[in-house]
């Protein structure tokens, strides 16, 4: 088989195609459009609606466009030229329209439905069938979030084929033959699939409807912008879409650069957070008893606290990058101070080599690479579009190796090597000396010869981070790092840290600064400033007078909940600038109403490094505006400047800094500048007492976040109250009971949650979601994502306070 | 040769057309005027004439034909009706099947009676009646909710501070 | 799963499986079914779930292969499992009344997935049997009969009846359904229980 460049006619006109396309993607490069309900450019051809037909010279039969690969010389005529193709087409479309309801009144495809569409362009118009059509029971719920309606599925298997070659989450599948073929899911089960709502976009007919848009609106009821998902990092392009100024749904755009044609269901279902009742969209001063105010006022108030005081800004992962470099430049320009942080983890030197180098590793590198390597990455529940190329390659025949804790969905196209948190980097390192499981990885990375990948998530302690960048370099591979939430890795190029500026300079080097004095002057702080816990640190010991709390809840977000309380409590001035209040109610001195992610323009970085613009589709809400003006207004009440006023100057000077590489260091230099991990040293403390394990956590990917606020269809679907996970044998060693409630205590605080086993799990570890209903596993934490734990039966522990 | 004095050819067509065309407006200046005294008198309307307000319709069993699916405000030019479809409860059906409308309004100030609406019902629940009684002392009042689509118009010449319980 | 295959019946299942290569296990999918049938008479909710487990792919996988083929049975037979084609070849040569003659002689009733009173015979219509130029044809125990007529088919009814195995057209006879399907799992006839039996 040639890969030369295919020449073919396609009516009467003469095309060169790649070898291998097929037939119909040709005629769409023609600008001839073939009708088709099976066919999908990010699936496998399957000839199952027989909608494509064309007429191929020299061959007896018609033939199914979307199955056809071009040859050379071959003649082709579609519908438009063939008289045959037509007559064959509109037959078609009569029969696949004998069983169908024609209920569009009541369908919530209505007005957006290829069949509809195409039965108009491409049908008889009327139809000869007179009997009485099949009958289903309609709609099953094949899940909370997904409604399935037989009467108008034609059995194009788009959705039984995503799940069996996208999602590999099989629920779906075609049951019986012939006139009773029908789409179907096991009795008693759920379509318990975090992709499950893929499956509803591309249904090309009404068969599989969404729970949460049913029968709220029609196409022409919507206005629309792109978005981009704010979930997390995997850069999700979206089309959001307003009715009458409530945002109703979210649809996956297409684009095979970053997310093919999908989305997750976070993505997809979480999209009532921006006109949740608790959001509070003016001013507050805590002065009047948290009654409204002016801008002008609270700026005021808040820009005289904090002239001439000690002031820190923490912030969270969602903000955009204009609202990020807004808040590094006041940092740094106008307060004078290195004491601001982003970050849930802190990564040591491989945060300066994610500053510093965007797109490193792209989707594409991901989809192309032979060989994987993932370090402490649940790519499903963490970002998991990032997880569907993973399979993507894996279907094209990649070798993929997960090191994590526990056992991720990956399980059946990737061989996983279970390693207890921390202990990564051991086994890196033993790894790059050609010893340990990993040493076949690190060939078959060399092996690929500069196309493998190494992705490590931001879980990695520093130094397993930086094993894995080690581990890269040495097998020659690209080297990817995987942050979490939606713009961290925005927050990072942006300088939202306390050893970095933009561009990924550190602060006490005299040439970064140096650099950008053009812009931001040359008085800029030189000192390393503190980051996230050790903020929190000096709040708590009352050495902190301002402490600004952006788009984050420390109380729920960090692994420092009880830090973070203790800091809250000892801080004059707490500035909490934000969607709502939520928990921070009680601490809060004055609120600055920020803008919803959908209400404002800008750019948000994916994991990757890559820089994507985002739409609003309506404006700010009440009186809330975007963060970066917010920033600037605050800059003008302290009698600074940041030198920007509109989006545009701000996007222009960002660009000045971020792509004209001001502050960039060099290729090579990326060495550890962080001390002693604060997440307890490159080994995870071994457990002593055989009744402790080391407990760690992570988010999964649907759970309390303030994102997620409303989406009860997608809880219902997808969450599970809080669990802790243990190994069988830990469990038995321990007295632990599938479903049976479990004491477990760390340093930090304690916790009842029911018991999961799970022999997929990194014996001598438990793992708890971060924050699921009945727990916030940060109050479990001090500063780390894992502590050791001990764990008993609940019932030891009551009977023992009982008897004490 | 000369045409002085002659009628120019075709000029007696030009005059007769003149005149005729004269003759309808001397017709029609005399007869007597058509102006009603609405409101001091009430004449009926032409009984199969469909020039007034809206209804929404019901089927004989009591449910409503409306199912919310919106094709009136899809065919409505002048954008003055507002639809919200939501799923029927099995045990307590508003509308026959699976969806009704939650909420269904007309803009009395939007609407220009054109009937596209009407012609767009795929159930029949949607057609106008002759009630043209139409007035409106604020922008609320001008639009009508699904209650009062729902009630059949009151007779012509009713007072209408008691109209439809408003 | 105990209940799907109970005692040795998994370790069974296990050995099927392992008849296939390492990352294959799938395939041992419709030998499973069987095998399930030769136990319970039927695929139960229960051996669909246990064969998913078994194989680790989903309770769907399993029962969209179990619902396409027509020899998986997902409803319970009677201890003899008829099935009359009433395809088009036999439809002509009298298959209707055949397929009557079974139902009448068995005591199946015409509902969809009848067992005789006795719990004896399932009868049931089948699609093509594939042997057109012996119809009518009907299955039993999955064995093949050729050229059946009514009176045939009342006869070989009592002989069933009576414990006897009929001799079928070709290949071999089974006494009974479960025993067809054990064959048909590719495993040894089971060893005869004590009290057991039908």
């Amino acid at each position: 088989m040639t890969d030369e460049p295919v020449t073919l006619t396609i009516d009467g006109k003469e095309i060169t195609v790649p070898a291998q396309t097929l037939i119909i993607r040709a005629a769409e490069q023609l600008g001839i459009e073939i009708p088709r309900f099976c066919d999908h450019p990010f699936l496998e051809p399957a000839g199952a609606c027989r909608q494509c037909y064309v007429e191929i010279e020299g061959q007896p039969k018609l033939a199914t466009s979307c199955t056809v690969r071009v040859a050379p010389g071959m003649v082709v005529r579609t519908q438009e030229t063939s008289e045959l193709a037509r007559e064959a087409q509109v037959a078609n479309l009569e029969f696949l329209l004998l069983n169908h309801p024609l209920d569009c009144p009541v369908c919530d495809r209505g007005g957006e439905c290829p069949l509809q569409d195409q039965a108009l362009a491409f049908g008889p118009g009327e139809s000869r069938y007179r009997e009485a059509k099949r009958v289903y029971e309609k709609p099953i719920p094949l899940s909370p979030l997904v409604n399935l309606d037989r009467e108008r599925c034609v059995l194009c298997a788009r959705c039984t084929r995503f799940c069996d070659e996208i999602s590999g989450d099989r629920f779906i599948e075609l049951f019986e033959r012939g006139a009773g073929e029908r789409v179907s899911i096991a009795a008693g089960e759920d379509f318990r699939s975090p992709f499950s709502g893929n499956t509803i976009q591309i249904c090309p007919v009404g068969a599989l409807t969404s729970e949460t848009y049913r029968f709220v609106a029609r196409p022409f009821d919507l206005t629309s912008a792109d978005g981009v998902c704010p979930h997390c990092s995997a850069g999700c392009n979206l089309r959001v879409d307003v009715r009458r100024g409530q945002v109703v749904r979210h649809l996956a755009r297409d684009n095979a650069e970053v997310n093919d044609a999908w989305t997750c269901d976070k993505g997809r279902f979480a999209f009532r957070y921006p006109d949740d009742p608790a959001r509070i969209t003016t001013p507050l001063l805590r002065d009047r008893g948290l009654e409204p105010a002016s801008f002008g006022e609270v700026l005021g108030w808040v820009a005289d606290r904090c002239v001439g005081s000690r002031v820190a800004f923490l912030t969270g992962g969602r903000l955009l990058d204009e609202d990020y470099y807004a808040l590094s430049k006041l940092a740094r320009t106008v307060v004078g101070t290195n004491d601001l942080d982003h970050r849930r983890h802190e990564g040591g030197a491989v945060e300066v080599w994610a500053a510093s180098r965007p797109m490193s590793v792209a989707y594409a590198d991901v989809e192309r690479a032979p060989a994987v390597l993932v370090v402490g990455l649940d790519a499903e529940q963490e970002v998991p579009i990032l997880h569907l190329r993973l399979r993507k390659a894996a279907r094209k025949g990649a070798r993929i190796t997960v090191v994590h804790p526990r056992r991720t969905r990956l399980h059946d196209v990737a061989a996983h090597v279970l390693c207890r948190p921390g202990e990564e980097a051991s086994l890196l390192r033993e790894a790059v000396r050609g010893a340990g499981p990993l040493a076949s990885v690190v060939e078959e990375l060399g092996a690929a010869g500069g196309a493998g990948v190494v992705l490590a998530g931001e879980r990695c302690s520093s130094a397993g981070a930086e094993a894995a960048l080690a581990l890269a370099r040495t097998a020659g591979a690209r080297f990817g790092y995987v942050v979490r939430r939606a713009n961290d890795r925005g927050a990072l190029r942006a300088g939202v840290h306390p050893r970095l500026l933009p561009g990924g300079r550190a602060v006490d080097d005299p040439a970064g600064r140096a650099a950008l004095a053009p812009l931001w002057g040359d008085a800029l702080p030189s000192t390393p400033g503190r980051g996230r816990r050790a903020i929190l640190e000096a709040a708590a010991a009352g050495e902190l007078d301002v402490l600004f709390l952006i788009g984050i809840d420390p109380l729920t977000d960090l692994p420092d909940g009880a830090l973070a309380r203790r800091a809250l409590e000892n801080v004059p001035v707490k500035v909490v600038q934000s969607l709502e209040l939520g928990d921070l109610e009680p601490f809060a001195d004055a609120f600055l109403p920020a803008a919803a992610p959908v209400e404002k323009a800008g750019h948000v970085t994916t994991w990757e490094g890559r820089r994507q613009r985002v739409e609003p589709v309506r404006g700010p809400v009440g009186l809330s505006r975007p963060d970066w003006e917010i920033l600037a207004g605050l800059a003008a009440a302290m009698g600074g400047d940041l030198g920007f006023e509109t989006l545009d100057q701000l996007d222009a000077e960002l660009e000045r800094v971020l792509e004209a590489g001001l502050g960039t260091p060099d290729a090579g230099a990326v060495e550890p500048f962080v001390g002693p991990d604060p997440r307890g040293g490159e080994e995870a403390p071994t457990a002593a007492d055989p009744g402790s394990l080391l407990l760690f956590t992570y988010p999964l990917l649907v759970d309390e976040g303030r994102l997620s606020a409303r989406a009860d269809e997608l809880k219902a679907a997808l969450q599970d109250p809080a669990f802790v996970e243990v190994h069988p044998d830990d469990a038995a060693r321990l007295g632990l009971a599938e479903g049976a409630a479990a004491l477990v205590t760390t340093e930090a605080g304690r916790a009842e949650v029911p018991v999961r086993l799970n022999e997929h799990l990194a014996p001598g570890t438990a793992f708890v979601p971060f924050n699921n209903p009945g727990l916030v596993a940060g109050t479990l934490l001090a500063g780390s994502f894992w502590i050791p734990a001990g764990l008993e039966p609940a019932t030891v522990s009551r009977a023992r306070e009982a008897s004490a | 040769m000369s045409t002085a004095g002659r009628p120019t050819p075709g000029f007696w067509e030009a005059a007769s057309a003149i005149a005729r065309g004269m003759a309808t407006v001397f017709k029609q200046t005399f007869r007597p005027d058509t102006t009603e005294r609405w409101p001091a008198e009430i004449v009926p309307t032409p009984e199969r004439s469909h020039i007034g307000r809206h209804r929404l319709n019901r089927h004989e069993d009591g449910l409503e034909k409306c199912i919310g699916c919106e094709l009136c405000a899809y065919a409505c030019p002048a954008d003055a009706i507002w639809v919200e479809g939501a799923d029927n409860d099995p045990e307590n059906p508003v509308s026959p099947g699976e969806r009704y409308a939650k909420d269904y309004q007309i803009n009395y100030l939007r609407c220009i009676m054109c009937g596209l609406c009407v012609e767009a019902c795929p159930t029949r629940a949607l057609t106008l009646t002759s009630y043209y009684e139409l007035s409106f002392t604020s922008r609320e009042e001008a639009i009508w909710t699904k209650e009062q689509l729902l009630e059949p118009p009151p007779p012509l010449g009713t007072d209408p501070v008691d109209r439809e319980g408003r | 799963m105990t209940e799907a295959f109970p005692g040795g019946a998994i370790e069974e299942a296990r050995a099927i499986i392992a008849r296939y290569p390492a990352g294959r296990e799938r395939s041992a999918l419709m030998p499973l079914l069987y095998l399930a049938q030769s136990i319970e008479g039927y695929v139960s909710r229960e051996a669909l779930r246990a064969i998913a487990a078994l194989l680790q792919i989903t309770t769907a996988e399993v029962e969209a292969v179990a619902s396409f083929y027509t020899m998986y049975r997902l409803h319970p037979t009677g201890t003899h499992v008829i099935g009359v084609c009433t395809n088009l070849a036999c439809k002509l040569r009298g298959a209707v009344a055949v397929l009557e003659a079974a139902r009448e002689a068995t005591g199946v009733g015409s509902s969809g997935h009848g067992v005789s009173p006795d719990g004896a015979f399932t009868v049931h219509e089948e699609e093509c049997l594939g042997v057109c130029d012996h119809a009518p044809a009907v299955q039993i125990n999955v064995a093949n009969h050729d050229e059946v007529t009514p009176e045939r088919m009342r006869e070989l009814v009592e002989r069933l009846r009576a414990g006897e195995v009929p001799t079928p057209a070709r290949g071999p006879a089974f006494a009974s359904f479960r025993e067809a399907c054990r064959a048909l799992a590719g495993l040894e006839p089971a060893p005869p229980t004590p009290g057991g039996g039908a």
